[in-house]
């Protein structure tokens, strides 16, 4: 095929005023962006990119008039120099030119020629052919060497390159690339933009390779003309089944342990398709296949990792933080996959480039949108309606919306019903009317992601992320009860009986990337993020009679929580050394966390209302030792956290070494503060409310974790093994305990409420826990059938001064946890199945009863309690199966059409046990999860 | 052999930790004790083991011939145990202000509760001496029923400690307000507040004639008793009790009184 081309890049001025123009009334976000640019072009009059002519041609002197648009000067060089030009005729031909050259070198003419047109060059040594194209043009695949054609010698050796990686069809960029040379022991990655810096190739003639989750992994042969700067990878994503011929290269499974870091992994949202699900395309609660993430949660999609809570796992979106990931009572995560573009997870042992959380961090890069043309796909399923639009607006902008809201279908209804079972409305004193009326309860989720992602020039990409999400739940009823009494006077009533419950995320983020050198890369964010809960329950209303003036009533209670997070941050890479790369940056953060507790319109119980800031810097170092045999990576992140009025130290390391090319033993340590926290007040009959807390220095302690990771990888090109032991001590857990909640029912007598306080604040109890397992994963990542085998055996367990001096098993503390995943794809199906098997969670049971003689005379009954989560309920187990069938619509559109059954032979799964106390014995009832669930979806993607 | 090295020291890492969990085990074998020490009242103290659902044992068994033992910070008492899990002492004299702890063995643990005496209620007031009965009277059909005058008692609560109020109709013949109610109590109360005040209604008074009511000043483990219990696994916590090795309550009451005529 082809040689290789060199590129030529124009800086042009009359791009950059022409664009500032036309955005000058546009939304404020641009505004700020283009002030940016703005100032960016005016400081730095840069002119990048490179050429390589060959000398010979670059030298070549032009002389003499020439008119009068491009095609024809081009025309006029070529006869006059026997020179091979390839460019749109047309288009150059609209270029009007008119000037006298005197002695100009070749080169030197179409550097003016192409800075003055959005144009560059490049020219393919081979045929000497010097190719004009337009500014944005992008090699294509083909323009870089898929075959080995070159058999000389290498003239270079430990030479640098860099580039970008990018989707092919799409032309997004791909983010967290694995980039190795075949010969070496490490590599890098792309970062989350796509580009990349390999600072130490071995030889010229190298094969580098490119490998992606969900994508055909990439062999780039090298030779000695191989440009080495600003290569754009094309890579192709697997065929999701239409195509009946072998694809090349080796497929890789859904989810892929990575050999790069300790305990990350990485998942492909497009490959969501080859496994079950429960409704909804889910990438949280895929992750929850994988060893050392609790998956017998089915109505979590919050991730339990390695023994710590949902609110200690930092989930970021396009750099804001997601605090509450949970649609549906948490059944469904809050994330609509077709917005996403890459997943990873770390399971502990993070960089100290994250901060904030003791767990884990999921870390979600949105689709920027497709470069080259519309594309969009729906989805129908028994749960939702979602779809997304992805387009480019011109050459350097593009646009990804995305949107989803469920539907009343049965299986909706299931699963609510499964949640609300107990959830009667209160229809306290509505008996008293007469009447009632039974409305259907009304509830629904959605969310919607945009971004526009602007890339000015070559250098810089500006991206603004917006999401938006809620849930709404309302219970409520609006009986009118007018009543006309004899005797004239009249007495009319309304009652409402109002049950609320609501909650969401809006997150956005202002990014702007910039390359400040092939070494140096910038990463700055402005964000913002904010989750509310509120929940209403109360009955209020008004009653005239006659002629009276209309009287109020209201009692209930009323809840509020409220956070909002706006942060700016920047992260910087650089290149120290080939064998070294330091990260570092820093972070500002103020955190506004309101917490209310309202009883009666009136009573305020708790109202909390704290905000404070955090200040954050880092600094990491990634060193390769022992020959690329060994990296090791050290790092610290300090904070300051204004609440305390504390700084908090949190050094890391994170360690691979290569025994062999195989077998890489890997290891992991480093410290965790938490400064926001959330805390669960398990609610089931009335829905489960939690609330978010910031960290002081009184009751609410800054939490804090100790890890240790070590383990190794046995990877072949089919099969990898996988096994991780952690330890992880936890200071400052926090528990909620119901003590005092909404207990003063007066009875007769009702105490003058208004004089009654409750101090909530009693209700924190803070302890520690101590965390510990093994991972096991055995993977078949290539091939048809692909599939892993991952097993937990693990402990949890806290210890509450406040509880008792005894430590006690954490309430998610599961002993042994198995899970075997298998896909298959045969012709135009994809089969997916999965089978979990759990222990029983502990539980605390009650154990006993006494009576007890109050000072009124009357006798209480009260029920004594086992030891904290002593009782174990049954072992969890169930098996899910799916098959999609993929297919062609006459206009070309791909579709596919799913079924899935969750739980395929109906376990009887305990979710928790309810008592009830008949004549001195206790009754226990168990409340199940969900029994066997079909689901069928449909999917249409325009391509 | 190398791997077989690695994986036999991530189970030792993993498995073996420096700290010994003491992970506590069940044990039913609890006692329940149940006393209330007030200034001028006998010392009376209830031990009765806790009732294990689901086992054999059908009736509250009580514990006798335990050496049960109160004192103070000078001086330690010996209770006599009466039968019935009743230990008793008239000559300890109960003192405001004073802390008194409570000590026995029982299945090979110190069973302990300590508790203090508060002192007595102060400047306990009512806005009237009678209220006037909430009767049939009061309706007329269409109309809002005019509601008698509640009587407010208030009394002095700067500390916010916890208090409330026993209503009981102390005549010898008990005479309805309304024939028609249904289970008619004779003795009602609030639950502790921590407020300095508080209102009877009429409607809350369900016989005529007077009415004594005593203003308890309370222990926080007293009010603690109030508490609602979850009946679910997921939230179920421990009763409130005061006793160390044991359940129940072991707390210290003082009270003043007044009465109320309802006519």
């Amino acid at each position: 095929m082809s040689g290789i081309l060199y590129w030529l890049t124009c800086q042009n001025s009359r791009e950059t005023s022409y664009r500032i123009k036309s955005f000058r009334s546009g939304h404020l976000a641009f505004l700020v962006l283009m002030i940016i640019f703005f100032i960016l072009s005016g400081t730095s009059g840069e002119v990048y990119g490179q050429y390589k002519l060959t000398k010979e041609y670059a030298q070549t002197r032009l002389d003499g008039w020439m008119c009068c648009n491009l095609d024809e000067v081009l025309m006029k060089i070529s006869g006059e120099q026997n020179l091979k030009f390839k460019y749109d005729a047309e288009r150059l031909a609209r270029i009007e030119f008119k000037n006298r050259i005197i002695n100009k070198p070749l080169g030197m003419f179409l550097d003016q020629v192409c800075k003055d047109n959005q144009l560059k060059f490049y020219m393919s040594p081979e045929d000497s052919v010097i190719h004009i194209v337009d500014r944005w043009f992008t090699l294509e695949q083909s323009s870089i060497q898929e075959i080995k054609t070159y058999t000389g010698g290498p003239k270079k050796f430990n030479f640098p390159i860099s580039g970008t990686v990018i989707d092919k069809k799409t032309r997004e960029s791909l983010p967290f690339v694995a980039i190795m040379p075949v010969s070496s022991k490490t590599g890098t990655t792309s970062n989350v933009d796509g580009y990349f810096s390999l600072l130490k190739v071995p030889t010229d003639t190298s094969t580098i390779l490119f490998s992606y989750l969900g994508y055909q992994p990439k062999k780039i042969y090298l030779t000695p003309d191989t440009k080495t700067q600003e290569l754009i990878i094309q890579m192709e994503p697997e065929a999701i089944g239409l195509e009946e011929v072998i694809v090349k290269g080796e497929k890789q499974d859904i989810l892929q342990v990575s050999g790069v870091q300790t305990s990350m992994i990485k998942m492909s949202p497009i490959k969501l398709d080859y496994i079950p699900n429960l409704g909804e395309k889910d990438m949280l609660r895929s992750f929850q296949l994988m060893p050392g993430i609790s998956a017998a949660n089915e109505n979590s999609s919050g991730l339990y990792v390695r023994g710590g809570t949902p609110d200690q796992v930092l989930v970021q979106y396009d750099g804001f933080t997601v605090y509450n990931v949970e649609h549906m009572f948490g059944f469904f995560s809050a994330f609509n996959s077709h917005a996403i573009k890459d997943i990873q997870l770390y399971k502990g042992g993070f960089d100290a480039k994250w901060g904030g959380r003791l767990a884990s961090v999921v870390e979600i890069t949105g689709k920027d949108g497709n470069q080259k043309s519309l594309n969009g796909a729906v989805d129908l399923s028994m749960m939702s309606v979602s779809g997304f639009v992805e387009f480019p607006v011109n050459e350097k902008m593009t646009v990804t919306l995305a949107g989803r809201r469920s539907w009343k279908s049965p299986l909706y209804t299931k699963i609510f019903d499964q949640f609300t079972e107990d959830n009667e409305v209160p229809m306290g004193g509505m008996g008293r009317f007469g009447q009632s009326t039974a409305q259907e309860t009304k509830s629904y989720f959605y969310d919607l992601n945009g971004k526009i992602t602007w890339r000015p020039n070559d250098k810089d990409i500006f991206s603004f992320s917006i999401y938006n999400g809620k849930d709404d739940l309302d219970n409520s009823i609006s009986p009118q009860v007018p009543q006309g009494f004899p005797g004239g006077e009249s007495f009319s009533m309304d009652m409402e009986m109002i049950d609320e419950t609501n909650w969401g995320n809006t997150g956005a983020s202002l990014k702007w990337s910039r390359q400040l050198s092939e070494r140096f890369y910038m990463n700055s964010l402005l964000s913002y993020s904010n989750y509310y809960s509120s929940r209403v329950r109360s009955t209020s209303g008004s009653f005239v009679r006659g002629d009276e003036e209309e009287t109020s009533i209201s009692r209930g209670i009323n809840e509020d929580n409220d956070l909002k997070d706006i942060s700016v941050k920047s992260d910087f890479e650089y290149k120290l050394f080939e064998n070294q790369q330091l990260e570092f940056g820093f972070q500002a953060s103020h955190i506004d966390v309101d917490y209310n507790y309202i009883q009666n319109d009136t009573l305020t119980v708790v109202n909390r209302t704290s905000n404070g800031q955090l200040y954050s810097a880092y600094l990491q170092d990634g060193i390769s030792l022992l020959s690329n045999k060994m990296v090791i990576t050290p790092g610290l992140r300090l904070n300051y956290f204004s609440e305390t009025n504390k700084f908090y130290y949190e050094p890391r390391i994170n360690m691979i070494y290569s025994l062999s090319e195989r077998f890489k033993l890997k290891a992991a340590a480093g410290k965790y503060y938490q400064f926001a926290k959330r805390v669960i007040r398990e609610d089931i009959t009335q829905g489960s409310v939690d609330f978010w807390v910031l960290s002081d220095d009184d009751l609410l302690p800054v939490s804090s974790s100790n890890q240790v990771i070590a383990g190794f990888s046995y990877e072949t090109n089919a099969f990898l093994l996988d096994i991780e032991a952690f330890y992880k001590e936890l200071d400052n857990v926090t528990e909620y305990s119901l003590r005092y909640e909404n207990t003063r029912d007066g009875g007769p007598g009702r105490p003058n409420e208004s004089s009654e306080s409750i101090d909530y604040s009693e209700n924190f109890f803070t302890g520690t826990g101590i965390s510990r397992g093994i991972d096991f994963l055995i993977q078949k990542k290539a091939g048809d059938f692909t599939g892993w085998i991952g097993y937990t055996i693990s402990q949890v367990t806290n210890n509450i001064p406040a509880f008792g001096n005894y430590d006690f098993y954490a309430a998610h503390d599961v002993r042994n946890e198995f899970k075997t995943v298998a896909t298959y794809k045969w012709h135009r199906w994809n089969f997916g199945a999965n089978w979990i098997y759990a222990s029983g969670k502990p539980y605390t049971a009650p154990e006993g009863g006494y009576q007890l003689t109050l000072l009124d005379g009357n006798t209480a009954d009260y029920i004594n309690v086992s030891v904290k989560n002593g009782n174990r309920l049954p072992d969890y187990h169930r098996m899910d199966v799916s098959a999609t069938y993929n297919f062609t619509l006459p206009n070309r559109s791909k579709a596919s059409l799913g079924l899935s059954i969750f739980n395929l032979y109906n376990r009887s799964n305990i979710w928790y046990m309810t008592y009830e106390i008949v004549d001195d014995e206790i009754i226990e009832t168990p409340v199940y999860y969900l029994g066997i669930t079909p689901n069928i979806s449909l999917t249409f993607k325009l391509k | 052999m190398k791997k077989t090295g690695i994986i036999s020291l991530l189970l030792i890492m993993a498995l073996n930790s420096c700290q010994k969990l003491e992970l506590q085990l069940a044990d039913t074998n609890v006692p329940v004790v149940e006393s209330y020490l007030q200034p001028g009242g006998e010392v009376c103290v209830k031990i009765v083991k806790q009732l294990v659902f689901n086992s054999d044992a059908d009736s509250t068994v009580v514990l006798d011939s335990l050496l049960v033992t109160l004192s103070d910070s000078t001086n330690s008492w010996v209770l006599e145990n009466t039968g019935k899990g009743y230990y008793l002492n008239s000559t300890v004299a109960i003192e405001t202000g004073t802390g008194y702890c409570l000590t026995f063995e029982y299945n090979n643990k110190t069973v302990t509760a300590s508790t203090s005496i508060p002192s007595k209620p102060v400047s306990f007031e009512a806005s009237d001496t009678s209220i006037e009965a909430f009767t049939m009277d009061h309706f007329t059909l269409g109309t809002e029923p005019e509601m008698p005058d509640p009587i407010t008692l208030s009394w002095s609560n700067d500390e916010g400690d916890y208090y409330m109020i026993v209503v009981e109709n102390i005549e010898n013949t008990l005479e309805l307000i309304d024939s028609n109610t249904d289970r008619p109590v004779r003795k009602f109360r609030n639950v502790p507040t921590q407020g300095s005040e508080t209102e009877l209604d009429a409607q809350t008074f369900m016989y005529y004639g007077t009415h004594r009511i005593i203003l308890y000043h309370l222990n926080s483990e007293y009010a603690a008793l109030y508490e609602q219990l979850s009946r679910s696994s997921l939230d179920i916590t421990a009763p409130p009790s005061n006793v160390e090795n044991g359940l129940g309550i072991f707390t210290g009451i003082n009270s003043d009184t007044l009465f109320v005529e309802v006519i």
